[in-house]
């Protein structure tokens, strides 16, 4: 059952998986291009080489984003009713779900990898710079679990635990706009911000240097 | 100087002239009243200037006066007596430090005096900071600020004003070199990383020769050795075209030389190079030479860096223990072989996400969906 699950959410995520694997393959060759242009001194090199980090992320993000939206999206059109009618344990269909949609996230690594590999291989490092390919496509592959085990959460749950999710967010804003009206100097949203991009935080693998390049 | 008292008619009239002379002709009558228009303008600003840093110090001496005296070990205090505990504890542990380190080399701190006294908001007691400062043998404050009013915050201030003052010790070609402070620590594999960085980033090719390892470029990259003319012998002409274009944005910056630079004339490139007195090295090497050198001189080497007589080298040597051209291979070597593991990824990094994956992963399958 989990293949013909594979097969057909193959079918509604392949488009973009391919599109972030061509990108996770070009962003690190761009990188490397631009550098070189600039070629004067290695921190100039690593400054823009640096410029590129926010490219990794958000294609780590995006797509996790996308593989499970794309997970989702037909048993959300027909209501979940196919699914729950299965003979299978609903917990056990919702991780062959989630198995399928992780499997696809290896394409843009491979590509971010290979990508990477290309640099290393190209020899056109400043002396004195090392190249991490392993330790960036690694990064790559966690952050794109991370988004696609966040966004895979969200879909699975109900329309009120969504509801939840966002009511909660805009009672951190409301409390943030009350500790300022009452002259109150507490910076509610920065301490909310740093609880979730540094370590341990559930968005702290988007966080950081994400650099293929470095002293 | 410029003193209403000393600065006479006639000392002015005479600056005046000459200036004319100096002009000359009918035209510059004018230009010689707005020169002695300006020059009065200046020393009446001299002289503002001058009263209110003198008022200053007498406010201070004032202040200091009514303060209790104190000794810890080497720190000679001047201090309020509502703060005087503090003050102690603070300067003994300060103090502490200083002798593991400097030894009996912290006796030079005698003719100083560490001020700790009681700080004010607004005319109010701020009974969370304190000012601390550093006064010479004559009663002047020389180096002065504030910190919060613990030990631990007010024992490392003493101890950056000691370290300043011990640094001083080290003699004017030291300091004239190293132009910072004594470093009180080792360095760590991050700051090998970034001298590193440093290094080869450097725009002279002593950086590329002495990370390659020419033990000759890399006494001359920390200013050991020197050369007649570092800006023809380090430099090709595309480097000091780009020395110019990048560094000399502000010098000259209309001038036909540097048209001619920009437009590969390297005569031109050189001239401006060395009219600007452009120097390729990066100063905050030296600081880590330092460390290196205290590094492997272990216990006593601060005392001996300070104690020793002669030139760098010789201080370097002394505080290592081994011969400065040793203290520049091994601080060569570090540069270039230590490493720390890449920012791209770590374990934690890896422990948390795989943590939030399975978070994610079990609240999915027990979403009320399926229940």
């Amino acid at each position: 059952m989990f293949g013909a699950i594979t097969a057909i959410q193959w079918k509604w995520s392949r488009g973009p998986a391919l599109l972030a694997t061509l990108i996770g393959f070009l962003i690190p060759v761009l990188s490397l291009q631009s550098a070189r242009r600039a070629l004067l001194t290695a921190d100039e090199f690593v400054y823009i080489m640096q410029q590129f980090s926010i490219g990794y992320s958000m294609l780590a993000a995006g797509a996790g984003l996308v593989v499970a939206l794309a997970a989702w999206a037909h048993d959300h059109r027909g209501r979940h009713v196919y699914a729950l009618s299965l003979p299978v344990a609903r917990w056990r269909y919702a991780l062959m779900r989630f198995g399928a949609g992780a499997l696809f996230l290896l394409a843009p690594t491979a590509g971010v990898l290979a990508g990477s590999l290309v640099v290393a291989a190209m020899g056109a490092v400043p002396s004195g710079l090392h190249v991490y390919p392993v330790a960036l496509t690694l990064r790559f592959a966690f952050a794109s679990g991370v988004a696609y085990a966040i966004f895979f959460a969200i879909s699975a749950s109900t329309a009120k635990t969504a509801g939840v999710i966002l009511g909660i967010i805009g009672a951190f804003l409301l409390a943030q706009t009350t500790l300022a009206m009452l002259a109150v100097r507490y910076d509610l949203l920065s301490s909310v911000s740093t609880l979730i991009f540094s370590p341990p935080g559930i968005l702290s693998v988007f966080a950081g240097r994400w650099m293929l390049i470095d002293v | 100087m410029f003193r209403r008292s000393t600065m006479s008619r006639g000392a002015r009239a005479a600056l005046s002239v000459s200036l004319s002379v100096a002009l000359g002709g009918a035209a510059q009558a004018q230009n010689r009243a707005a020169l002695e228009q300006h020059i009065v303008s200046l020393a009446k600003q001299y002289v503002s200037a001058d009263s209110a840093v003198r008022a200053y110090d007498d406010s201070i001496a004032r202040l200091n006066s009514a303060l209790d005296t104190a000794t810890a070990g080497a720190f000679r205090l001047t201090t309020s007596r509502r703060i005087a505990p503090l003050a102690r504890a603070a300067a003994d542990k300060a103090d502490r430090g200083l002798r593991d380190l400097f030894g009996a080399s912290t006796t030079r701190l005698s003719s100083y005096r560490f001020v700790i006294r009681d700080s004010r908001n607004r005319g109010k007691l701020d009974t969370s900071r304190v000012e601390i400062a550093l006064s010479d043998s004559t009663g002047r404050e020389v180096l002065s600020g504030a910190a919060n009013a613990e030990v631990e915050a007010v024992s490392r201030y003493l101890s950056s004003l000691a370290l300043n003052r011990l640094t001083r010790t080290a003699g004017p070609d030291f300091n004239a070199w190293l132009q910072a402070q004594l470093p009180m620590d080792t360095m760590t594999a991050a700051e090998w990383s970034k001298a590193r960085l440093v290094v080869v980033s450097t725009w002279a090719s002593v950086g590329k020769g002495c990370y390659d390892g020419r033990a000759h470029d890399c006494g001359a990259l920390v200013a050991l050795e020197s050369t007649n003319d570092p800006v023809m012998d380090w430099f090709d002409p595309r480097m000091r075209r780009e020395a110019v274009r990048q560094h000399l944005r502000a010098f000259d910056n209309r001038s036909e030389t540097r048209s001619e630079c920009l437009g590969g004339d390297d005569a031109s490139c050189a001239t401006m190079l060395h009219r600007a007195g452009f120097n390729p090295l990066p100063i905050p090497l030296r600081g880590s030479l330092v460390r290196q050198a205290l590094a492997l001189g272990g216990t006593g080497a601060y005392e001996r860096l300070v104690e020793a007589n002669g030139d760098v080298p010789t201080r370097l040597a002394a505080a290592a223990r081994v011969p400065a051209d040793s203290v520049v291979r091994a601080w060569q070597s570090n540069i270039r072989f230590t490493r720390v593991p890449s920012d791209a990824m770590r374990s934690s990094i890896a422990a948390a996400s795989l943590g939030w994956i399975v978070l994610c992963v079990g609240l999915s399958l027990r979403s009320s969906r399926w229940r």
